[in-house]
């Protein structure tokens, strides 16, 4: 026995799935002009520790519309305990794709005040922020208090604390 | 279609053109009869379409731009012991022997200073990259709480 549905029902049954499609269309393109036009505005306090050299800095990111900065600002110390300020700052492009943020470095300007830092700086920085021809991938996590923890290939690299707006 | 050529079939053969325009009208409207049928036929699986065109659009947008918020970090570590007056916390991912961690622990007694007042180590110990990532944090209060990061690389 075959049962029919009335046609009235059909018509509002199609209207009403047209109408969800309609809202999931307009739901997704409100998404990415969400995630378009997101601010990553966070600060980390960090200590970095290579062999008998560390690095007490701030790092503070910005990204926004596909470009964003990286500034580092903080004291060397060398092994005989003598302190340098060093200060840091690193262009960059990157693309979202989901939580992936694919960047890749644009250029950047260190000052140190001795020569030498130069070498050890580059290793005590937990990523790297001089290669310009090379995609890196990160991974962007908000948090609760709505702090982002940065990880690369999964691995927690740093706590980045969300600067509010005034 | 063939009602409507088996009514054209039982027509008297003398029947003047009233008839034909009958039969022309006849058509027509069986044509009407199935187009509108065929639409009715229709309607349930453009339906069908329709739900399964919603549930993925919105799945896409919700995997590629709406989903950056993630339940605490912590839940990522396990409680080891403590010492030096921290709490120390593993990566759950990167398990190494307790024995390999106490041996970190001793001979970077910098991942423990500073307790009083970020009591809270999460370790994330690298085996192979001899590197330790760690994250000081005052409080477990997700939604108000200060963190510093930490690197270490260990040198051969």
């Amino acid at each position: 026995m075959q049962i029919r549905t009335p046609k009235n029902v059909k018509v509002t049954l199609f209207i009403t799935t047209l109408l969800l499609l309609l809202f999931s269309t307009y739901s997704a393109i409100m998404m990415k002009k969400k995630s378009d036009d997101k601010i990553v505005h966070c600060m980390s306090a960090f200590d970095s520790h290579v062999d008998k050299s560390s690095l007490h800095a701030t790092a503070t990111l910005y990204l926004y519309r596909g470009k964003g900065s990286v500034q580092i600002s903080g004291d060397y110390i060398s092994p005989d305990g003598t302190h340098y300020p060093v200060k840091s700052v690193a262009g960059m492009i990157y693309h979202v794709d989901g939580q992936d943020y694919h960047v890749r470095f644009t250029g950047n300007n260190t000052t140190f005040r001795k020569d030498d830092v130069n070498k050890d700086f580059g290793l005590l920085l937990p990523f790297s922020i001089s290669s310009t021809n090379i995609d890196y991938v990160y991974q962007l996590e908000m948090q609760n208090d709505g702090s982002y923890l940065i990880r690369q290939n999964g691995n927690a690299l740093i706590m980045c604390k969300k600067i509010s707006r005034p | 279609m063939s009602d409507a050529s088996s009514t054209a079939d039982q027509l008297p053969p003398h029947t003047g053109e009233p008839q034909l325009t009958g039969i022309v009208k006849g058509h027509a409207k069986t044509d009407g009869l199935a187009e509108h049928h065929l639409l009715d036929r229709l309607l349930i699986p453009a339906s069908l379409i329709f739900i399964i065109l919603s549930a993925v659009i919105f799945a896409m947008g919700v995997y590629r731009y709406d989903n950056t918020y993630h339940d605490d970090f912590s839940g990522d570590y396990v409680y080891f012991k403590a010492f030096s007056g921290c709490e120390i916390y593993l990566n759950k991912q990167e398990a190494l022997p307790s024995s390999e961690i106490q041996n970190i622990l001793n001979a970077w007694p910098v991942i423990t200073s500073d307790c009083s007042k970020l009591p809270l180590r999460y370790l994330t110990a690298y085996h192979n990259h001899l590197r330790v990532f760690y994250l000081s944090c005052n409080t477990k209060d997700k939604a108000d709480r200060i963190c510093r990061s930490g690197h270490l690389r260990m040198l051969k």
